[in-house]
């Protein structure tokens, strides 16, 4: 099963930030504090979409047709990420 | 739980399928007033009426979809302006499906037969004391049915109308139903006032 990257805290809800990242290969570890990038701050399917819109070539037409959905659910998805992420950028 | 009585068909098909659709039930909905002699009077009006020829359902109808179309475009563009006139025509023709089951109940001109005696009885003087004496229980029953499931179509009507829209505009605060139910009213005016002249 692969882990999610927490995004809120479990405790108080609050947005998580990076503090430590780690190499694989030689264990050298970087500390600091980091914002999460906006991407991320995304819940799964909201990246997913995302990916998908690239895949597309940005075609909301594509993307209806994969997804099974009309044309205007995939373009009012995408305007209520573009009002997420610019209230993101905001914070 | 709530109770989905129709699916959101407007998030799920495309405009040409929803396009094709609402045309198909256009026709035979206007075909269907024309051999049951109902009139489509307004965007959420049916009323039967002696004959009626050919053309008439469908000019009522056209006028009724364009009046509808034009009050929830202009709606749609105030909430958002990246509304597609496609998603409105398709929504305009799509709601008003509903209607077209309307004239079925006038076969044989029974419904209409059953409004003018009830209207004739109520006219007399000597039935002012009880209006219905002269209509039987059967027909006021059917007639009772006929208004109840007349509300229902209405509802649903509204209920349609109101998904089609929402998903063409992106629809989500209360201002923006307010637009909407403002909208539908401005299309029975508009309806009414363009049928009348023509």
């Amino acid at each position: 099963m692969k882990p999610k990257l927490p995004i809120h805290c479990p405790s108080c809800a609050n947005a998580l930030t990076v503090s430590q990242l780690s190499c694989g290969t030689c264990n050298t570890n970087v500390s600091g504090n980091y914002a999460m990038p906006v991407l991320l701050q995304l819940s799964e399917d909201e990246q997913q979409f995302v990916l998908e819109f690239l895949l597309s070539s940005g075609s909301l037409k594509e993307m209806a047709s994969k997804m099974d959905k009309s044309y205007p659910t995939v373009r009012n998805k995408l305007d209520d990420m573009i009002e997420k992420i610019q209230s993101l950028n905001k914070k | 739980m709530r109770l989905q009585i129709t699916k959101n068909w407007f998030e799920i098909y495309s405009e040409k399928a929803l396009l094709l659709a609402g045309t198909i039930f256009f026709i035979a909905g206007s075909l269907l007033g024309y051999v049951f002699n109902a009139r489509y009077d307004g965007v959420f009006d049916v009323h039967f009426a002696d004959r009626l020829t050919l053309y008439r359902p469908f000019l009522d109808n056209l006028i009724n979809t364009f009046s509808l179309f034009t009050a929830l475009y202009a709606a749609g563009r105030i909430i958002n302006k990246n509304t597609r006139m496609v998603d409105i025509l398709s929504t305009s023709l799509i709601s008003r499906c509903v209607f077209y089951v309307i004239p079925v109940f006038n076969i044989n001109g029974y419904l209409q037969r059953i409004t003018e005696t009830l209207l004739s009885g109520l006219e007399s003087s000597r039935a002012l004391a009880n209006p219905l004496a002269n209509v039987p229980v059967a027909d006021i029953m059917v007639l009772f049915l006929f208004s109840i499931l007349s509300i229902g179509l209405l509802v649903l009507f509204v209920v349609v109308a109101y998904r089609g829209f929402k998903t063409a505009t992106n629809a989500k605060t209360v201002m923006h139903k307010v637009y909407f139910a403002l909208a539908i009213v401005a299309a029975e005016v508009l309806s009414k006032i363009i049928l009348s002249i023509v």
